[in-house]
C-alpha cells in the first residue's frame, strides 16, 4: 500500500480571552469549528473529501498554539476553510496560519525557532526594567538553542 | 501606575513561561531525532515501504538518519557480532610507503624521532626525552662493549637532539652582551670574543647563567662557534635547557617572535653585514615564496627547513633563529676514528671539480658546489691536502672547526662491512705532518663555510638524490657491486668536523670528533659509518662516559644535569616519581627499609637538607644552591687538599658558602660499591685507626647502627589495621546494597567504594618514607655530601663515582685531617644508604 501523506498546519488561535475548555473537549470542538467551515464553503463532498484524515494533533491552551493535521489531498479545502473559523465552542476567535509542514518534525523545528523570534519582539517591546528583569530570570529556564537559528 | 505595571509583569510572566515550557518540550522531542527511546527501537521507525528483514545483519539497509540509532542500540544488546567493523587494512597495505610516511608523521607528533631513529628503533631501547625519541641503550646489553670501542676503537652516538640556534647581529653587541649577562668571567676565562673563538676556527664552551643570577641560576653548557665573518654565532644547546635559555637570550637582546619569515626580504629585515648583494638575491630567487619542502624525500625531516621559527629586533638587528632540526649531529670516540673518517669520507677534489664543471651540460641546474666552488679551488687543494695529511687527532688544535665538503658517503660503502681494525696493522708514523697552519689557511680561505650559509646548506640538502633514485642507479650498474659512477649528479656533502681533545687523560680518552651535517644526510653517512664497524652507543654511554672521565664539566657529556639547574632538578624529580611509584609496587618485606638503613635520600638528593644541615647552627634555610665552577678557585680547593698545606683556600670564603657546592669525584679504596644516592660522611679518627688494624675483611667493617623504625611500626600497623576494617566494613555494606536493590535499577556505591581507602594508604605509604632531617643529624658519622651517579669504572678498574658536597663540610674534613697526621691518605667515608649499612672508605677528587 502506498504511504499516506499528510500536511501539518501550525495555526495559532487568536482570541481575546483564554481558551477554557468548556463542556466539550477543546480538540473536540476545534474540529466541529473547522468541519462546520468546510460544510459551509464545499458542501458536503467537501467534508467527506476531507474527513478522512483532519485531526487536532497537538494543542496548547496556553500558548494557543495547535497542529492540525490532514491528508495532502484534502489540504486545499481545509486552508481554504481555515480563515472562515469565527467561532470556537461560543468563543469569538480566528486562526493565524503559521506554518505548514510535510513532517511534525519540521513543524516542531519551526516552531520553536518562531517562539524564539517572538521572546525576542516581546523582550523589545517590555517598557519598564522591573519587567525586563523578570523576562531574563524567566530565560534562565530555558533550554539551550537546539536548533539554528538563521 | 505600579499597579498596572505588576499586572503587565503578569502578563508578561504567563506569556513567558507558556512559551518557554513549549520550547523545552520541542526541544526535547527534537533532539531525539523524533524517536524517544522508550517508544522502540531504530528500526521500528522505519516507513513500511523501506521495511527490510536484511536490516538483522546489514544496517546499511536501513535510511541513513536511522543507521547511527540502530547501531547504538545493538551494540547495547548483543554486542557487535551483528555489526562488522570496517576490516583492518592488511599488513601489506600498511607497509605501502605512502602510508607508511603517514603512519611516521603520525607518531611523531607527540615526539620527534631522530633521523637515524628506524635505524636504532630495530636494535635500541628507545627512551621519550626531551620531546624526543631517544636511543637509550642497545637491546644485547654491552656496557663493557661500549667502553671498549670507546676506549680502543671507534664508537659513535647520534646527539641530534641537541637543538642550534644561530644568532645573527654585530659582533661588539653580542659577544659583549653574553659575557656580561650569561657567561661570567669567574666561570668562563675565555670569553666569546677572545683570539681563539672570534675567527669561528674553534669551538668553545661556556656555562650559561640566568641574566644577573650568578652564582645562582644556573642554566647549562652551551657550545658555540662563530661564523667566519663574525656574522653569526651558533650555540648548541641541550633540549632540556633550551626553553630557559631562549627566553634569556629573547629578553636581553629583546627579540619579538617572528614565525615563519618569509626567506626573501633580505633588505627590510635581516642586516648582514657581509652581503654580496647580487650574489645573495640570485640565490635567494631560486628558493620560491611558499618553499614548500614536501618534495624532498621526506619521512623524517623537520617541517619547514627553510622558514624556521625567528626572533627579531628590528632596531639593533639581532636575529636569532631556532635551527632545530636543520643540523645533525654525530659524535665519535675512540683512537681510531681518524682513521674511519678517512675510510668514509672522500674529500670533493679540485679535480673532479673541474671535470663536473666540463661535463655539467645542464647549465639551468648548477649543483651547488659547482657554483660555490667555482672560484674557490685554493681551498678544494688545501682541503684535500690536509685531509691526506691527517693522521691522528692529535695534530689538529684542541676544539677546532674545520669545514669540509665530501663526496657522497654511500658511494664507496662496501658490500660487506669493512671494520677499520682489521686493517693492516697501524702505520708507525714517525713523525705526524704539521697540519696546524695548513689547518688555518685552509680555514681562513673557506671564509663561508657551506654548511654555516643558509642557501647553500638548503640547496645541499635539496639537492640530495634520493635513496631509492641512488639504489636504482646501482641496480643499473653492468658489474653488480661495482662503485657507482654519478659524475657530475655525485652529491657533495658540506659538513664541518669539530675535534674534541682527550680531556681526561688520566682516565678515559674521551677525546674524538663530533660531525655536523646537514638534514637529510644522516642516514647515508650513519650507514656509511656502521659499515666501518663503528660501534654506536645509547643515551646511557653519556652517564657512563661522564663518570668514566670523573668529572661532569671535563667530560664533555651531558650524561645527568647538575642539581643547581632547572632542567637538573626536572630530571631528579622525574626520577624520583618513577622510583617512589616502582618502590611502592613491591610488599614491605621485597624491599629495603630505609628508615633501618638511615638512608636520608631514597630516591632524590635533597641538597637544601644537606645543605641546610651542614650551614652554621644548622638554622640557615636554603633556598637556593649552586655549584662552583670557577676553575681558579676549584684548581687552589685542589692544591690545598693535595698538599697539607695549613694556610689555604679555606682561610678565605667564598661569597654565600652556606649555599655552595663543590663537585667530587670519589674512588673507593678496597671493598664496596656505591651508587646514586650514597652519602659521603667525615671519618673519625678511631674508624681510621681501626681500618689499618682490620683483620677479619667481612665483619670488622665500620657500620652504621640500624636504623630505629619501631614507632613508624607501630604507627604502620595501626593503620593497617584501620584499614583492613573499613575495606571489610566497605565490603558489606556494598553487598548488603546490592543485595537489597534486586529490581535492576542503577545503584550508588561510592558511599562505600574502596576510593575512600585511597588516603590510608597514602598514609601508610608516607610512613615508609625516611625524614631526611632526622636521620641527617643522627647519622653516626657527619654526612657531608651526596653521590649523583657511581658505578663500576673500567678505565681505573675500581668502583667510582661523581657527587657533590658541601663546602662547609669539606672546610671541616679538611681541618680535621689538618689537625693531626692520623689521616694521611686523606681518606673519607661514603655509604650506599639505600643497600647496606656499611662505610666504606674512599678516595676524594676535586672535579676540577
Amino acid at each position: 500500500m502506498v504511504r499516506l501523506r499528510h500536511r501539518y498546519i501550525i495555526a495559532e488561535v487568536q482570541m481575546e480571552e483564554e481558551w477554557k475548555s468548556g463542556n466539550v473537549t477543546r480538540q473536540n470542538a476545534l474540529m466541529e469549528a473547522i468541519n462546520k467551515s468546510i460544510r459551509s464553503l464545499h458542501g458536503i463532498q467537501g467534508v467527506a473529501l476531507s474527513k478522512a484524515g483532519l485531526y487536532a494533533k497537538y494543542i496548547n491552551p496556553s500558548t494557543k498554539i495547535c497542529f492540525i493535521r490532514m491528508r495532502r489531498t484534502a489540504y486545499e479545502i481545509v486552508t481554504s476553510s481555515l480563515p472562515f473559523v469565527t467561532r470556537l465552542d461560543g468563543q469569538l476567535m480566528s486562526f493565524k496560519t503559521i506554518y505548514t509542514g510535510a513532517t511534525i518534525r519540521h513543524c516542531n523545528i519551526f516552531l520553536q525557532k518562531y517562539h524564539r523570534r517572538e521572546l525576542e519582539t516581546k523582550y523589545g517591546s517590555l517598557k519598564s526594567d522591573l519587567q525586563r528583569k523578570l523576562f531574563e530570570a524567566e530565560l534562565a529556564n530555558m533550554a539551550p538553542l537546539s536548533v539554528k537559528i538563521s | 501606575m505600579e499597579v498596572d505595571e505588576t499586572v503587565e509583569s503578569l502578563g508578561v510572566r504567563n506569556f513567558l513561561a507558556a512559551r518557554i515550557q513549549e520550547i523545552n518540550s520541542l526541544s526535547n522531542q527534537i533532539s531525539t531525532s523524533g524517536i524517544p527511546a522508550s517508544k522502540g527501537l531504530a528500526f521500528q521507525h522505519v516507513p513500511k515501504h523501506m521495511r527490510r528483514r536484511a536490516v538483522s545483519h546489514n544496517p546499511k539497509r536501513l535510511p541513513k538518519r536511522l543507521q547511527g540509532i540502530h547501531r547504538h542500540q545493538v551494540e547495547k544488546s548483543s554486542g557487535s557480532s551483528v555489526i562488522k567493523k570496517a576490516k583492518k587494512p592488511s599488513r601489506r597495505h600498511r607497509r605501502r610507503p605512502s602510508n607508511l610516511t603517514e603512519e611516521y608523521n603520525r607518531r611523531q607528533r607527540e615526539h620527534k624521532w631522530l633521523e637515524t631513529h628506524i635505524w636504532h628503533a630495530k636494535r635500541f631501547h628507545i627512551l621519550n626525552k626531551w620531546g624526543y625519541r631517544i636511543p637509550k641503550e642497545p637491546t644485547a646489553k654491552g656496557y663493557r662493549a661500549g667502553y671498549r670501542a670507546a676506549s680502543q676503537f671507534c664508537a659513535m652516538r647520534d646527539i641530534s637532539y641537541y637543538s642550534c640556534f644561530e644568532l645573527e647581529g654585530n659582533f661588539q653587541l653580542i659577544s659583549s652582551k653574553i659575557s656580561t649577562s650569561f657567561a661570567p668571567t669567574e666561570v668562563n676565562p675565555l670569553s666569546l670574543s677572545s683570539e681563539m673563538y672570534k675567527s669561528g676556527k674553534r669551538e668553545g664552551t661556556f656555562h650559561f647563567y640566568r641574566s644577573g643570577s650568578y652564582p645562582f641560576g644556573y642554566v647549562g653548557r652551551v657550545r658555540f662557534y662563530w661564523k667566519m665573518d663574525q656574522s653569526s654565532l651558533f650555540l648548541w644547546v641541550h633540549p632540556a635547557q633550551k626553553d630557559e635559555i631562549l627566553n634569556e637570550i629573547c629578553a636581553e637582546f629583546e627579540l619579538m617572535s617572528k614565525q615563519n619569515l618569509v626567506f626573501r626580504r633580505p633588505e627590510k629585515d635581516k642586516d648582514e653585514p657581509m652581503d654580496t648583494a647580487s650574489d645573495e638575491t640570485e640565490i635567494s630567487e631560486e628558493i620560491p615564496k611558499d618553499y614548500d619542502d614536501a618534495h624532498i624525500d621526506r619521512k623524517l625531516l623537520p617541517k619547514k627547513l627553510c622558514h624556521r621559527p625567528k626572533w627579531i629586533n628590528y632596531s639593533t638587528n639581532v636575529i636569532l633563529t631556532d635551527l632545530e632540526g636543520v643540523f645533525n649531529r654525530f659524535r665519535l670516540y675512540g683512537p681510531l676514528a681518524t682513521q674511519t673518517l678517512k675510510e668514509v669520507f672522500q674529500v670533493l677534489s679540485p679535480a673532479k671539480l673541474e671535470k663536473d664543471i666540463s661535463n655539467n651540460d645542464n647549465i639551468n641546474k648548477q649543483f651547488w658546489w659547482l657554483n660555490y666552488y667555482q672560484d674557490k679551488q685554493e681551498v678544494l687543494t688545501k682541503q684535500c691536502e690536509l685531509w691526506e695529511k691527517l693522521k691522528s687527532f692529535s695534530q689538529i688544535p684542541c676544539h677546532s672547526v674545520i669545514p669540509l665538503t665530501l663526496n657522497d658517503p654511500r658511494i664507496s660503502i662496501p658490500n660487506k662491512t669493512d671494520p677499520v681494525v682489521k686493517k693492516k696493522a697501524k702505520p708507525v708514523v714517525e713523525s705526524f705532518d704539521d697540519v696546524g697552519p695548513l689547518l688555518d689557511q685552509l680555514q681562513s680561505e673557506a671564509v663561508d663555510y657551506p654548511i654555516l650559509n643558509e642557501k647553500t646548506r638548503t640547496k645541499a640538502i635539496d639537492e640530495r638524490m634520493s635513496q631509492e633514485e641512488f639504489n636504482k642507479r646501482q641496480s643499473q650498474l653492468l658489474i653488480p657491486g661495482s662503485k657507482l659512477n654519478l659524475g657530475v649528479e655525485e652529491n657533495q656533502v658540506p659538513i664541518i668536523l669539530i675535534h674534541r681533545p682527550n680531556t681526561a687523560s688520566t682516565r678515559f680518552k674521551n677525546g674524538g670528533w663530533d660531525i655536523v651535517l646537514p638534514a637529510g644526510w644522516a642516514m647515508p653517512i650513519w650507514i656509511a659509518l656502521v659499515y666501518r664497524c663503528v660501534r654506536v652507543l645509547g643515551l646511557r654511554e653519556s652517564e657512563t662516559f661522564e663518570s668514566e672521565s670523573g668529572s661532569s664539566v671535563h667530560s664533555n657529556e651531558d650524561g645527568f644535569l647538575p642539581p643547581d639547574s632547572l632542567s637538573g632538578e626536572k630530571e631528579a624529580d622525574g626520577r624520583l616519581s618513577d622510583l617512589q611509584i616502582n618502590y611502592f609496587k613491591y610488599p614491605p618485606a621485597k624491599r629495603p627499609n630505609f628508615i633501618k638503613l638511615g638512608c636520608p635520600f631514597p630516591f632524590k638528593i635533597d641538597w637544601r637538607s644537606l645543605l641546610k644541615f651542614g650551614s652554621a647552627k644548622n638554622t640557615v634555610d636554603i633556598d637556593s644552591f649552586y655549584i662552583m665552577r670557577n676553575p681558579f678557585f676549584l684548581e687552589a680547593l685542589r692544591n690545598t687538599l693535595s698538599s697539607s698545606n695549613k694556610n689555604t683556600i679555606f682561610n678565605q670564603d667564598p661569597s654565600n658558602p652556606e649555599h655552595l657546592l663543590i663537585e667530587i669525584c670519589l674512588t673507593i679504596v678496597g671493598k664496596g660499591s656505591i651508587g646514586p644516592g650514597a652519602i659521603v660522611c667525615i671519618p673519625h679518627e678511631t674508624d681510621i685507626v681501626q681500618m689499618n688494624n682490620k683483620v677479619d675483611e667481612v665483619n670488622d667493617n665500620l657500620e652504621e647502627p640500624v636504623g630505629d623504625d619501631a614507632s613508624a611500626h607501630k604507627k604502620r600497623e595501626d593503620l593497617r589495621n584501620t584499614r583492613d576494617r573499613m575495606k571489610s566494613f566497605m565490603q558489606k555494606k556494598r553487598k548488603k546494597l546490592r543485595k537489597k536493590n534486586c529490581n535492576g535499577q542503577p545503584i550508588d556505591l561510592t558511599p562505600f567504594s574502596s576510593d575512600k581507602l585511597q588516603v590510608i594508604n597514602s598514609a601508610i605509604n608516607s610512613l615508609w618514607l625516611p625524614d631526611s632531617e632526622q636521620i641527617l643529624k643522627n647519622m653516626s658519622r657527619t654526612p657531608i655530601g651526596a653521590i649523583v651517579f657511581g658505578r663500576e669504572t673500567y678505565s681505573i678498574a675500581k668502583c667510582s663515582g661523581i657527587g657533590y658536597c658541601t663546602f662547609n663540610g669539606l672546610k671541616e674534613w679538611f681541618n680535621a685531617c689538618a689537625k693531626c697526621d692520623w689521616n694521611p691518605r686523606k681518606l673519607i667515608l661514603v655509604r650506599d644508604c639505600r643497600n647496606s649499612l656499611v662505610y666504606r672508605f674512599a678516595k676524594l677528587e676535586i672535579c676540577v
